[in-house]
């Protein structure tokens, strides 16, 4: 029995329940693909693809935190990533993180295969979930510390000490998509493997041997817990989830409707409570925007519509 | 019109006048640019 079906149950407005949460997870599934190729250049450099990309390969297709980072470090105004992100979260609320993200899909089909859990101990759950906030802070002062490093000359002293990809893009030389998709898929492409296991270790450097292990401790906390980098690390996440406080569009619950049977709450990859929701409008700030609750809930009482206050 | 519409209705138009305006500065066109200038380096010292 799959984990949904020992979570809903096998009544029969449970069965309508989960055919509609795989079709759910079909179409996401497919989109986010669809993004994952679109998205990503470094897949052209394996597969003729359509992509669209910045003819760029090192990185996945660059993030609007990535370009937020370039603009503020080279003083100019961050116009384009900060309005992307205001004016797509203030519709949509972080539907980039549940429908978008090549991360996100990574850390879902991590869930699909693994026994990782939505849950985690409440108290717990809520004091980690501030931490992205921590880090997306911490990212934003060193970006703005960097631009008034005053002059390319300590620029390139810093680079000289730890490496010219942390001096110039301090966040995507260690975030964990940019390794994924970007220096792993560029390392296959140009087929620049090692031949042998003990020349892969000697060209390990520093930085690029943090990166691989950075990538390696978040899959295997995905694998743990289900979204961790979402939930709990992704800067991105994390100012998406700032600006999407008041999205227009959200999930409501109707409180006549719901028969408190708590199966949103266990569906739910983010560990929202949905069923004790303030006001009828779950936590947008956390909410990935996945649906998964809306599909699970067999009495229809969960519906994602625009304002309805 | 009531408080939360009024705040996204807010935050829309700020984000719409920061894309438009990013438009006018020629951002789109600057961007590539950008991307070469500051993920090029990162290639040297990892790539053997």
């Amino acid at each position: 029995m799959s984990k949904e079906k020992k979570i809903l149950g096998i009544e029969s407005s449970h069965k309508r329940a989960i055919r509609k949460l795989y079709t759910l997870r079909a179409s996401r599934f497919a989109i986010q693909v669809i993004f994952l190729i679109i998205a990503n250049e470094s897949l052209n450099l394996l597969l003729p693809l359509p992509v669209i990309g910045l003819s760029y390969p090192w990185t996945s297709f660059p993030s609007a935190l990535d370009m937020l980072q370039a603009m503020i470090i080279l003083l100019i105004p961050p116009l384009l990533p900060l309005g992307s992100i205001i004016f797509f979260n203030a519709l949509f609320g972080r539907i980039f993180c549940g429908w978008i993200c090549p991360f996100g899909f990574v850390q879902d089909v991590i869930h699909y295969l693994t026994s990782s859990k939505n849950f985690i101990k409440s108290s717990l759950h809520s004091r980690l979930k501030y931490i992205k906030y921590i880090i997306a802070v911490f990212s934003i002062l060193i970006f703005i510390g960097w631009a008034y490093l005053d002059s390319i000359n300590q620029l390139n002293s810093l680079a000289s000490t730890y490496g010219r990809g942390v001096a110039l893009m301090p966040y995507t030389s260690f975030s964990p998509d940019a390794t994924l998709f970007g220096t792993l898929l560029f390392i296959f492409s140009l087929g620049i493997l090692p031949n042998s296991i003990s020349s892969f270790f000697s060209s390990f450097n520093a930085a690029i041997f943090i990166r691989y292990l950075i990538l390696i401790l978040v899959l295997l906390a995905c694998s743990r817990v289900t979204r961790f980098w979402c939930r709990y690390v992704c800067p991105m996440g994390a100012i998406n989830a700032t600006f999407s406080t008041r999205s227009a569009l959200g999930i409501y619950r109707d409180v006549g409707k719901c028969d408190d049977c708590g199966i949103c709450n266990k569906i739910c990859p983010v560990q929202i409570d949905v069923v004790n929701a303030k006001l009828g409008r779950i936590d947008s700030k956390e909410c990935i925007m996945c649906f998964e609750c809306v599909a699970a809930c067999h009495t229809r009482a969960l519906n994602v519509t625009f304002k309805r206050r | 019109m009531n408080k939360e519409w009024l705040i996204t209705l807010i935050f829309f138009f700020l984000g719409a006048v920061f894309i438009s305006s990013s438009i006018d500065f020629n951002y789109f066109n600057l961007i590539p640019e950008l991307v070469k200038k500051l993920i090029e380096p990162i290639t040297q010292g990892i790539l053997p």
